[in-house]
């Protein structure tokens, strides 16, 4: 349903016909490397599909196969599981170039620089972009034959270089196409005797038609994991992230879109730093998988630290085809088992929903709600989707942290790639 | 394409691939509460020939299921004398699963690309040309299969209005209810006002948010002219700038409302449009995802679409350009009510 990254070496043994790399985890030995090598300088690296290692310190070039085992070790240690042994290429630093194919509504944009590695980084404006418009079995860019172009030195590369990025990107697209591939980037690649050797490759697959195993969400909790199990044996949609496992506003949503407009109303009134967790169902799920849905969510949220009080926005938009009756006797089920713990932590509960039978779906929330004293609030179509919003920042009022750090924000993910030289 | 005046004024019959029970009998209540005679959907496509149950108002009625799309006939309605224009738009609502999309669509395209002896108009010897177009629900379409069908819909003579993936339909009150768009219950369907036709377009990347805003126009006491929803995906066959085409030439569309969210380009698509002068109508427009911000690297959120890879594709830069292009573009929710409610009663 989304573009996914899969892991470098999947992407290189698929791609490169003789690449030989070695795939590795914090039991892998000296004698398995040196046996696997006929080199022994080599370069380690984290293989979990995360941006900017490098500055992160998990690239390590010039190894010896005795010196990685105890790198493997440390790196497992700080949560990593997945690493990547491949020789070491040398190469001067201004050899790297930056290339990138990635999937477009009118063909392939193909982004390449000179001045690939590191520092693409600083100079994004020195990558030059086309779009690859198949006609025909020719590739062709703004009306002109790839060959033309990127022998001009349109893209700004020499004839020569040009015509071997050419024949390669001929190749690879069919490839790309069978197995669903919808971005690739190459940063560094080298241009040797008319021939790309790419040191780094970030890969990006197409969930929907690819078969090719996928990178797992490297923050995965328990509760994360039980709701990816129960997507998986549904055709409707269940999707869960645990933000801040202490955070005061959980949030019950449904709709891809309408829990997207009260997440962006929640940091907006700036308590985005208070929500504890990012979902949403929806695709007329089954009473019995909202209530399994809610089930984890609730064990969570009682998990948490109970000094503070606590809200659960239960909220969508105007369903179409979402029965609210339904999917609400499934939450009802769930919270009604867990309503004294609930009470204690002292929750409330606050509702906009509107779609099929709303009017028998509210009434019955309603009554439950308030029989088991966890009313916040309770509207219809008729309200405004994001006014809960602010009754729920109304009920926490000085309970709001706004300042805590939910635990994606300190992840390691999203900084800047420094691996120079490899 | 055809245009929304002409769904309008001609008759418009649907063949369901899939039978989906809660739809396609909305569809049949919609018809029903819309004052026609009869039902819209003419035939389901099930794997098997016979018939399947349905209502019509009051009265049970047989809706005959096929065994394959080829096996069918799209007739046209009798002409009076003299004319020879088709009285009938043919439409396809693809209930069918993700995996069975492409070859689904291809099959219904090819109606009017190789002549079949079944698909010939009875009347006038003119060949009908096929579907108008149809919409897709299925989610989870490959991104190469959206274009595939995309590649082949602008090779036809006449490319067909194709609405999805992962869309809940097309509406024209009063006329058309091409998917679950609107509500599945007659309650749902009396009381959203989706019958009496109006002059707000709405138009939205996802299926709950099309129509959330359309209760936003009818609770600010407007009526839609037509209403639709592109699907979350990345390559939505009709995309955002044909459905902004399809506003600017519909006599009786006044203003747009429109929701996107982060991630893709398609809003630039609009901001060209704008500038070029090919779009004039007023827009209101609402971009959801600025929550994004708050992480290191954007998330991917419900939609396939959803993820911001590039910071031209965040929802703050989509809104920013679309601002300077010219649309009223909200910075929040509760603000774009606030603009939905301020238009001049027309």
């Amino acid at each position: 349903m989304a573009r996914l990254k899969i892991s470098e070496y999947h992407a290189k043994k698929l791609l490169l016909p003789s690449y030989r790399g070695l795939t590795a985890t914090s039991v892998t030995t000296a004698k398995e490397i040196k046996d696997f090598f006929p080199s022994d300088n080599l370069v380690l690296k984290l293989d979990q599909g995360i941006k900017k290692r490098g500055q992160q310190g998990l690239v390590k070039l010039n190894l010896t196969p005795s010196q990685i085992p105890p790198i493997l070790k440390q790196w497992s240690r700080l949560g990593w599981s997945n690493f990547l042994i491949e020789p070491v290429v040398e190469h001067a630093a201004s050899a790297e170039h930056y290339l990138a194919l990635e999937r477009m509504r009118d063909g392939w944009q193909l982004s390449y620089s000179d001045h690939g590695g590191v520092e693409v980084e600083n100079s994004w404006d020195l990558v030059k972009r086309t779009v690859l418009r198949s006609k025909g079995q020719a590739l062709r860019s703004e009306g002109q034959a790839l060959t033309g172009d990127m022998a001009n030195g349109q893209v700004g590369m020499p004839k020569a270089e040009g015509l071997a990025l050419q024949a390669y990107i001929l190749q690879i697209i069919p490839l790309l196409d069978a197995n669903h591939i919808s971005f690739l980037e190459m940063n560094p690649v080298l241009l040797r005797a008319h021939q790309l050797i790419p040191l780094d490759i970030a890969c990006e697959v197409d969930s929907a038609g690819s078969s090719l195993a996928t990178i797992p969400d490297r923050n995965q909790g328990a509760s994360e994991k039980s709701i990816a199990a129960l997507d998986a044996t549904t055709p409707a949609s269940l999707k869960f992230k645990l933000l801040n496992p202490n955070g005061s506003i959980w949030v019950l949503l449904s709709g891809g879109g309408a829990s997207l407009v009260l997440a962006d109303e929640l940091a907006d009134q700036g308590i985005g730093k208070d929500l504890a967790n990012y979902g949403e169902y929806s695709g007329a799920p089954k009473d019995d998988d909202v209530y399994s849905y809610t089930k984890i969510i609730l064990s969570q949220l009682l998990k948490s630290n109970v000094s503070h009080l606590k809200s659960i926005i239960v909220a969508g938009g105007v369903a179409n085809f979402t029965d609210v009756k339904k999917t609400f006797s499934g939450i009802i089920r769930a919270l009604d088992e867990k309503q004294q713990e609930l009470r204690l932590a002292k929750a409330k509960i606050f509702v906009r929903r509107g779609g099929p039978n709303e009017a028998a779906g509210l009434q019955m929330m309603k009554d439950f709600l308030k029989q088991s004293g966890l009313l916040g609030s309770i509207h219809g179509h008729e309200t405004p989707l994001t006014q809960v919003v602010s009754e729920v920042r109304d009920y926490l009022g000085s309970d709001l942290k706004g300042s805590a750090q939910p635990r994606d924000i300190l992840s390691a993910e999203g900084q800047t790639l420094k691996d120079k030289s490899i | 394409m055809i245009q929304i005046q002409d769904i309008r004024n001609k008759i418009n019959k649907i063949i369901a691939l899939g039978n989906h029970e809660p739809i396609i009998q909305s569809i049949l209540d919609f018809d029903y509460f819309s004052g026609k005679k009869q039902g819209s959907v003419v035939g389901i496509v099930t794997g098997r020939a016979g018939y399947s149950k349905y209502f019509f108002g009051r009265q049970e009625i047989l809706i005959p299921t096929h065994a394959t799309l080829q096996g069918l006939t799209l007739k046209d309605e009798p002409n009076p004398k003299g004319r020879s224009d088709l009285k009938v738009n043919y439409w396809f609502l693809n209930l069918l699963s993700g995996r069975r999309t492409l070859s689904s669509v291809l099959e219904g395209l090819t109606l009017k690309e190789v002549p079949n002896p079944a698909y010939t108009r009875v009347g006038e010897g003119q060949t009908l040309s096929g579907f108008a177009g149809g919409v897709i629900f299925a989610e989870n379409v490959p991104e190469l299969h959206s274009l595939q069908i995309l590649k082949s819909n602008s090779s036809l003579l006449e490319s067909k209005l194709i609405v999805g993936p992962a869309s809940v339909g097309l509406l024209v009150p009063g006329v058309l209810k091409l998917g679950p768009i609107g509500g599945i219950t007659p309650t749902q369907i009396l009381e959203s006002k989706i019958i009496q036709p109006g002059s707000v377009a709405v138009m939205s990347a996802s299926g709950g948010m099309c129509n959330e805003l359309m209760n936003v126009a009818i609770q600010a006491g407007h009526r839609l002219s037509f209403a639709l929803s592109f699907g979350g995906d990345r390559f939505p066959i009709l995309s955002p700038r044909d459905a902004f085409l399809l506003a600017q030439s519909d006599p009786e569309t006044k203003t747009v409302l429109y929701y996107g969210e982060l991630g893709g380009e398609d809003e630039y698509e609009l901001v060209k449009l704008k500038q070029e002068g090919k779009f004039t109508k007023p827009v209101i427009a609402h971009i959801a995802g600025t929550v994004a911000s708050l992480f290191p690297e954007s998330p991917q959120f419900g939609h396939a679409k959803a993820k911001a890879d590039k910071e031209r594709t965040t929802a703050l830069a989509k809104r920013t350009a679309l601002k300077s292009a010219g649309f009223k573009v909200s910075n929040s929710f509760a603000e774009f009510i606030e603009f939905v409610t301020k238009i001049r009663s027309l």
